[in-house]
């Protein structure tokens, strides 16, 4: 897959936040030990960038 | 903002028409029946992690458009994550020598405003006429 063009500040910050809510499965607390940010920091982000936390599909094998 | 396999499942349909490609080729990437990846790509629902895997390597779909069921396998935690901060300089100082020290281009460049770039140099301590002195001499040199 070609790859885009540089990303912005805004967009690398999100996918950080992201990839961490993921990695610790939207475990606030684990996230912003991680990313060393504070709880508010953390809020105002996910309010900006509008990240929720996803209703998990069924997936059978 | 949704994650949904099924919004996965339309993306994959969306790109295996927008890149011409046969649902059999994809399928044999897979390995899966040709019908079954239609019939998993139309409910959304019954696809194997493996696959899912497969297929999210396959078309390069980023970590945005995958439910945190998969994400845990696909993106298995990293030895070292950097932090926010960490994040933000090393994007900022590869930015700004690719540019060439120059300010105007590196704030454009990120999406921020100039002030933001100096904000985050003078936090650090990273003082950007030393740099540009630098720029200068080789310049002058070539």
């Amino acid at each position: 897959m070609v790859e885009g063009v540089q990303k912005t500040l805004a967009e690398i910050e999100k996918e950080a936040i992201e990839e961490s809510l993921f990695r610790h499965d939207f475990n606030v607390s684990a996230v912003i030990k991680e990313l060393d940010i504070t709880r508010y920091y953390l809020y105002s982000k996910l309010a900006k960038y509008g990240i929720k936390k996803p209703k998990d599909d069924l997936i059978l094998n | 903002m949704s994650y949904t396999f099924k919004l996965l499942s339309i993306k994959i349909k969306a790109l295996i028409e927008e890149n011409g490609l046969m649902v059999k080729s994809v399928a044999d990437y897979v390995n899966a029946k040709p019908s079954a990846l239609s019939r998993c790509l139309k409910n959304g629902s019954c696809l194997s992690m493996d696959k899912v895997e497969l297929l999210c390597n396959y078309f390069g779909i980023k970590s945005i458009d995958i439910p945190s069921v998969i994400k845990a396998h696909v993106f298995p935690p990293k030895d070292s994550v950097k932090k926010i901060n960490e994040i933000v300089i090393s994007q900022t100082l590869e930015s700004l020598t690719e540019n060439d020290w120059n300010i105007k281009k590196t704030a454009e460049a990120l999406g921020v405003g100039r002030w933001k770039i100096y904000k985050i140099l003078e936090k650090n301590n990273i003082k950007p006429t030393q740099n540009l002195r630098r720029r200068n001499e080789q310049k002058r040199i070539n």
